[in-house]
C-alpha cells in the first residue's frame, strides 16, 4: 500500500494484500469480525461476572480478546465460535484467579465450592423468597459463589445458552455442568433465604 | 412422591428435558413445581440485574478493535497512510470485473484511482465514490455478514449525535427526522487509522439508508458529479447498485448510502437540508 505523491493516487500491490507475518490474514480478519466481534458484550459480561472488579474485568476482557485474535487462525470454519470464545474467557479468568490464589487470596478451585455448598439450602424452594429479594441481595449472593460456578450461571441463566453449548464453552461435560448449576442455584437460593430471614428479623422488609 | 424422579427433574435441564413422564410428575408434585418455578424466577431475576444488561463500554470496545487492526496489519503497527482495503472475499473478486465494467459504462466515475495488482495484472483501475465508501465502511460484513449493523439502538437524534460525536471526537449533529426516515441506531468502528461511524435510518417503505462518517484522507473527488444541496457541495456515486451521496466535513467524508439500490426520491435532499445546518 502506498501513497504516490501529490496527485493523490493510491496504489495497492499484491504484496500488500498478504501481510508478512500478522496474526490474522485479511480473510481471517473478516471472519473474526463476523464471528467474534458480535460477541464482545458477552465476553465483557462474562469477565465482569467472574472478576467482579471492573478494572480487572477490563484487563481480563482485553487479554481474552488478544488471545482470541492470536488463536483464531486455528479455529476451523464452521466451528462454534461463540463457545470457543467463552472457553478463552474462562481460561483467562481462571488464570487470573489462580494468580490471586498464589498470593494467598481466594482462588478458583474446589475448596471454595465446598465452603459455599455448606451454605446451601436443603429445603423446598419458595419462589416468593426469590421474587421479593432485592437486586443488591441477589448480586451479593452471586458474588459469593465460587467463580467457576458464576461462569456457568452467567452462560446458562443470564445469557440463555443451552446446556450443551455452555458445557462446550466451559470445556466440561453437560452432566458436570448440569450438576454444578444445580448446586450453584441451591447455594444461591440458600443465601437468599438466609438474607430474607435476617431482613424479616430486623424488620426492614418494608425498606424502599 | 418418586424421590429419584424428583432429583432427576430438579437436577436436570428444566428447559430442555420436559419428557412426558417428567411433565406428569411435575403436575402432581408440589416440591418439583415449586423448584422449577423457583429456578425460572431466579433466572428472571438474574437476567433483570443491571450487570446482566451491561454492554462493553465504547472506549474498551474501540481499544480492542484497534488492537485487532494492529494484529492484522503487517508489522503490527499503526495503519499506513492511505486506505487499507480489506482482502476481498472470493465472491467479490468474481463480481468485481463485472461491476467495474458496469460502473465505467454508466459513467459514475470520480477522480480517485487505485492500482489493483491482483485483478487482471497491473491494470490501472478507476474507482467510484461508491466503491471508496464501500471499501472503507466494510459494509459487507457490518451489514450483510453480521446481519446486525447496530451497536447501539437509539431513536433519539440528540442522544445518538452525542454518542457518535464523543466516540469520533468530531461534532456530528444528526437531523431531526420524521416517519419518512426513522433513526434506528448507530455503530462505531476503527478503520484506516481513524475511528469511523454510521447511523442507520429506516424508510417508510422498509428501505435502509446509512449515514457513514469515514476518513476522508486521500479521497479525491475531482471529476465526480456534484450538486449543491443545503449550501454544501455533494458528490454522487454508485457501486454494486447502491446509490451514494458524499460530502466532506473536516477530516471525515460523510456519505449517505442507500442499501436498497436507489435512494428514495427527494430523500437525500430532504436529509441534507437538515443535517448539520
Amino acid at each position: 500500500m502506498g501513497y504516490n505523491g501529490p496527485e493523490g493516487e493510491w496504489t495497492r500491490q499484491t504484496k500488500d494484500l498478504h501481510p508478512v507475518s500478522p496474526h490474522l490474514s485479511a480473510p481471517e480478519k473478516l471472519r473474526f469480525e463476523a464471528e467474534i466481534v458480535p460477541h464482545l458484550d458477552v465476553l465483557y459480561r462474562m469477565a465482569r461476572s467472574v472478576c467482579c472488579d471492573a478494572d480487572v474485568a477490563d484487563d481480563v476482557a482485553q487479554d481474552a480478546f488478544l488471545k482470541a485474535v492470536r488463536g483464531f487462525g486455528g479455529l476451523a470454519p464452521g466451528s462454534n465460535s461463540r463457545s470457543w470464545l467463552a472457553r478463552i474467557v474462562q481460561n483467562t479468568c481462571r488464570d487470573h484467579w489462580r494468580s490471586r490464589a498464589r498470593k494467598g487470596e481466594a482462588g478458583w478451585d474446589d475448596d471454595l465450592i465446598e465452603e459455599a455448598e455448606t451454605a446451601g439450602a436443603q429445603v423446598d424452594w419458595q419462589p416468593a423468597i426469590i421474587r421479593e429479594a432485592f437486586d443488591d441481595e441477589i448480586e451479593q449472593a452471586l458474588k459469593e459463589l465460587p467463580p467457576r460456578w458464576r461462569m456457568s450461571v452467567q452462560l446458562v441463566d443470564v445469557e440463555g445458552w443451552s446446556y450443551d453449548e455452555a458445557a462446550e464453552g466451559l470445556g466440561i461435560g453437560p452432566g458436570t455442568l448440569r450438576s454444578g448449576l444445580h448446586r450453584a442455584r441451591k447455594v444461591l437460593y440458600g443465601k437468599l433465604l438466609a438474607t430474607a430471614g435476617r431482613r424479616i428479623a430486623q424488620g426492614t422488609e418494608s425498606r424502599e | 412422591m418418586d424421590g429419584s424422579l424428583c432429583r432427576m427433574i430438579q437436577e436436570g435441564d428444566h428447559r430442555e428435558r420436559r419428557d412426558e413422564p417428567a411433565s406428569a410428575h411435575v403436575a402432581d408434585c408440589p416440591h418439583c413445581r415449586a423448584h422449577l418455578e423457583g429456578v425460572a424466577v431466579l433466572g428472571d431475576r438474574l437476567r433483570g440485574l443491571p450487570a446482566s444488561r451491561a454492554v462493553m463500554p465504547s472506549p474498551l470496545k474501540l481499544k480492542l478493535l484497534a488492537s485487532l487492526e494492529a494484529e492484522a496489519t503487517p508489522g503490527g503497527g499503526a495503519a499506513p497512510r492511505g486506505v487499507v482495503l480489506p482482502m476481498l472475499p472470493r465472491w467479490r473478486k468474481l463480481i468485481y470485473p463485472t461491476a467495474l465494467a458496469a460502473s465505467l459504462v454508466l459513467g459514475f466515475i470520480s477522480g480517485g484511482r487505485y492500482v489493483l495488482g491482483d485483478f487482471g495484472g497491473n491494470t490501472q483501475v478507476e474507482r467510484t465514490i461508491g466503491m471508496y465508501i464501500e471499501d472503507v465502511t466494510h459494509d459487507h460484513y457490518l451489514i450483510e455478514r453480521i446481519g446486525r449493523p447496530l451497536e447501539v439502538a437509539m431513536s433519539d437524534e440528540a442522544d445518538l449525535s452525542a454518542w457518535l460525536s464523543e466516540s469520533l471526537s468530531f461534532p456530528i449533529e444528526l437531523p431531526q427526522t420524521g416517519n419518512e426516515f426513522a433513526l434506528e441506531g448507530g455503530r462505531v468502528w476503527h478503520t484506516v487509522g481513524r475511528l469511523s461511524a454510521m447511523a442507520s435510518y429506516l424508510g417508510e417503505d422498509g428501505s435502509r439508508t446509512i449515514l457513514f462518517g469515514v476518513p476522508a484522507a486521500n479521497l479525491e473527488l475531482k471529476g465526480a458529479d456534484s450538486s449543491v444541496i443545503g449550501g454544501r457541495t455533494v458528490f454522487q456515486g454508485e457501486a454494486w447498485g447502491r446509490e451514494a451521496r458524499v460530502w466532506i466535513e473536516g477530516d471525515l467524508a460523510l456519505a449517505l448510502v442507500s442499501l436498497d439500490g436507489r435512494m428514495p426520491a427527494g430523500w437525500s435532499t430532504e436529509f441534507l437540508g437538515r443535517v448539520n445546518p
